[in-house]
């Protein structure tokens, strides 16, 4: 029997927010800084909000497997994926790419902090999946089962 | 000879222009078997919550284990409860949500402390040690009652206190559990089963009739083999 | 498990029905979220006032008329801004009796500082008469500024030693100001006859809009006065007003007027918050109640069949308010940690969103605040399991198990 799996919405949902946050709810500066050779390069923050495109999206993808997905492996499987998805979100902005150094620059103290709570969020919300498909995988006694 | 586990003198229960019963006076001793038999209405179930401690006679004094039961409070009457009878029930009675050994468990931990161990001693005896973690909609209904067998004698009761214990169950069901009240009658423990049965009561080594609230009989069954 | 503990009693009971046990919890951690977020900001802004109360030294703001509530956005949110007035005036409010202490400012508006679009302002100070910048300096600066020197709001990137580009030109941070919840910690300061300079080789000089008459070699933006503590403030400026005001075309501002409007505006907004969060927690322990009722009466068999086991009617009331308290304390945990979270990532923005000077309260307020939340989302719920504990105590144990049969 097919169980609805509350995660996997969740999961999409997040995933979504994750896309939109830099480009709708907290948008990233859009200006770009001039070089010493006298072209424009985009900012951090531009490339963090490219990188939560991705993050965000194999979020969602993953999500959406997980609503079909019944054996307790491959659910496994795309939990940690949507767990990584959300430890990459955190990273973006934070160790790999980062934003803007002005505390009180709208990518630092409006998207940043989105996208840190957004991917924590979502590493959670993987990692109890993660947690109830090995509980679920075969050899494992279960309480009250048969 | 045994002592008196239960001594009822002259109890009634009246409520208003019922009378439920009328002037029982009745003595079981430890170690018996007896089966208080009677139609619906004849008054058996309200002996039943009398002497299990469940309801106050309104007339007469009842005597328990040597202790006069008839004025108590309702915290002292569930202390010797808990102390001293063991209740089995036709509806079984179980919490849903505890597996078996957690059932007989919770009968521990109102009463001392839960030990697993001697938990699953128990379930052992009736058969049942190797369904300690199911959950009882997860157990035949010979298998709750068997459970139900074990919660009631976990707390070594002096009195195990049988409402019709076979009625929800098939004809193979209710000998096994027939053949563990024979059991522990062997062993000692004083049994009082309440049924409309034949049958069942035929299993007793004394049977009180009751008819209207009152003891009409009170005979002992020479068929059955003295304890 | 070798014993079974009242803990898992209440546990597994409570995971019979998640999505209530949820929604309950979720509407104490709806409570305390709402309470713990109202009190930090409330004790960041009133922290903030305090300090501007007590560090700001002026008394009294004179700017060009029509510019007083410029001055104070650009004061209180650090919202960059340009306007200008005679120095004159300076120096014959210096004579006036009354006033113990005057100093000049020149605001200036930038278009945009190192690698950031956002304006920032910058403010020349006279190194002579400043008595507003200097008492928030982290650490004293013990000599004067030198030529392409600045001094840093707390919130300005750059530690000292680092160079920052205003205007095209390199200037170097010779201090920083300590957090003051104010505009101040998102400007930079230099001296006020350098500043001047800057600002006419600049590319903003041709759009200046100096007012006419002025001397473009000694204007300034704003006098600040410190009153003598023997004269009445609001009587000086009054006086001062009347006598200079048409011939400099200026009007005032009173810090103590200003102080006390953000502090009504900080009552109104606790006053709501508290309310609200009030209400919050009376409807929490009016839901949980009639849950908890209606709960009793659903288990009437379950309590029934235990007090047939032995548990007294006392153990029974125990099971009850310990799975209130256990719901009760998942809830306000729960909203306490939500909003700590919450409060600590986007502090930033919210202390720009207030408009209100606003400093983040340390951790010992952090944790009493959270620790007082948290107590009183705990209360909610065995307060509200008293009517069905009530209940519980009219349960006769036979009759139930017999109604369910």
């Amino acid at each position: 029997m097919k169980r609805f799996s509350w995660g996997a919405f969740v999961t999409i949902a997040l995933g979504a927010l994750i896309v939109l946050t830099p480009y709708g709810v907290f948008p990233v500066c859009e200006a770009a800084v001039l070089t010493a050779a006298g072209g424009s390069v985009p900012m951090k923050c531009f490339w963090t909000a490219r990188a939560s495109l991705g993050n965000g999206g194999l979020a969602m993808a993953a999500g959406f497997l997980l609503l079909f997905a019944q054996n307790p492996g491959l659910r496994l499987g795309l939990a940690s994926l949507v767990l990584a998805a959300g430890l990459l979100t955190v990273l973006a902005p934070t160790a790999l790419i980062g934003v803007c150094r002005g505390e009180t620059m709208p990518c630092h103290m409006g998207t940043l902090p989105a996208l840190m709570l957004l991917g924590g969020l979502t590493m959670l919300v993987g990692a109890a999946m993660a947690f109830k498909a090995k509980k679920a995988m075969p050899g494992r006694a279960c309480r009250g089962r048969a | 000879m045994s002592k008196n586990i239960l001594e009822l003198h002259d109890v009634s229960m009246i409520y208003g222009p019922v009378k439920a019963l009328q002037n029982i006076t009745l003595s079981v001793q430890q170690g018996e078997w007896l089966a208080i038999m009677g139609s619906s209405g004849s008054g058996k179930t309200t002996m039943m919550n009398i002497v299990g401690c469940m309801n106050k006679a309104t007339h007469g004094v009842v005597v328990l284990d040597g202790e006069k039961i008839s004025r108590l409070n309702a915290k002292d009457l569930t202390a010797i409860r808990r102390d001293k009878i063991g209740l089995i029930f036709q509806q079984f009675h179980l919490i849903s949500y505890l597996t078996a050994v957690e059932n007989v468990m919770i009968a521990q931990y109102y009463h001392s402390l839960a030990d697993e161990k001697e938990a699953l001693e128990a379930l052992e005896r009736v058969g049942l040690g190797h369904r300690a973690r199911h959950l009882p909609r997860q157990l035949s209904g010979g298998e709750q009652q068997r459970l139900c067998i074990a919660r009631a004698l976990i707390n070594h009761p002096k009195l195990i206190l049988a409402d019709e214990p076979t009625g929800n169950l098939d004809e193979a069901n209710q000998e096994t559990v027939m053949n563990i009240f024979h059991q522990l009658h062997a062993q000692g423990s004083t049994i009082i089963v309440v049924t409309h049965s034949p049958e069942v009561a035929a299993h007793a080594r004394r049977v009180v009739h009751l008819e209207y609230g009152r003891m009409i009989r009170d005979e002992v069954n020479v068929e059955c083999p003295a304890a | 498990m070798n014993r079974l503990t009242r803990f898992q009693l209440i546990r597994c009971n409570l995971s019979r029905k998640p999505a209530r046990a949820c929604i309950l919890a979720g509407l104490v951690a709806l409570f305390a979220f709402t309470l713990f977020c109202g009190t930090i900001i409330g004790q960041g802004v009133s922290a903030g006032t305090r300090l501007m109360a007590e560090r700001l030294g002026a008394d009294v703001l004179f700017v060009p008329y029509g510019y007083e509530s410029e001055v104070q956005s650009s004061l209180l949110r650090g919202e960059p801004s340009s306007f200008f007035m005679d120095s004159a005036f300076a120096a014959e409010l210096r004579a006036e009796a009354g006033a113990e202490k005057v100093t000049t400012q020149l605001f200036i508006a930038t278009l945009k500082a190192a690698c950031c679009t956002l304006p920032v302002q910058l403010i020349g100070i006279d190194p002579q008469t400043d008595f507003v910048v200097r008492p928030w300096l982290a650490d004293a600066l013990r000599r004067p500024l030198a030529e392409n020197e600045v001094l840093a709001g707390s919130k300005i990137v750059g530690q000292v030693g680092d160079e920052i580009m205003l205007f095209g030109k390199k200037l170097t941070i010779a201090a920083r100001l300590d957090p003051t919840g104010m505009g101040f910690d998102t400007s930079v300061f230099m001296d006020i006859g350098r500043a001047r300079r800057l600002l006419l080789l600049s590319d903003l000089a041709p759009r200046l809009n100096l007012p006419e008459g002025l001397d473009r070699n000694t204007f300034v933006s704003s006098t600040l006065v410190k009153v003598d503590p023997a004269t009445d403030v609001r009587s000086f400026a009054n006086d001062i007003s009347q006598r200079y005001a048409i011939p400099y075309n200026l009007d005032f501002v009173m810090v103590a007027g200003m102080l006390s409007d953000i502090s009504a505006r900080l009552q109104a907004f606790s006053a709501f918050f508290y309310a609200f969060s009030g209400l919050l927690w009376v409807l929490a322990v009016i839901v949980l109640a009639l849950v908890f009722s209606a709960s009793v009466q659903e288990r009437k068999k379950e309590f029934g069949l235990l007090r047939l086991v032995g548990a007294s009617r006392a153990a029974l009331a125990r099971v009850v308010m310990q799975e209130a308290l256990l719901l009760g304390a998942a809830g306000a945990l729960l909203g306490v940690a939500a909003a700590g979270v919450l409060m600590a990532l986007f502090k930033t923005y919210i202390g720009v969103a207030l408009e209100l000077p606003s400093l983040s309260p340390g951790f010992a307020s952090l944790a009493l605040t959270g620790g007082g939340v948290f107590s009183l989302g705990l209360l909610a719920g065995p307060l509200a399991s008293l009517p069905a504990v009530r209940k519980l105590g009219r349960i006769d144990a036979y009759l139930a198990l017999r109604e369910e049969a």
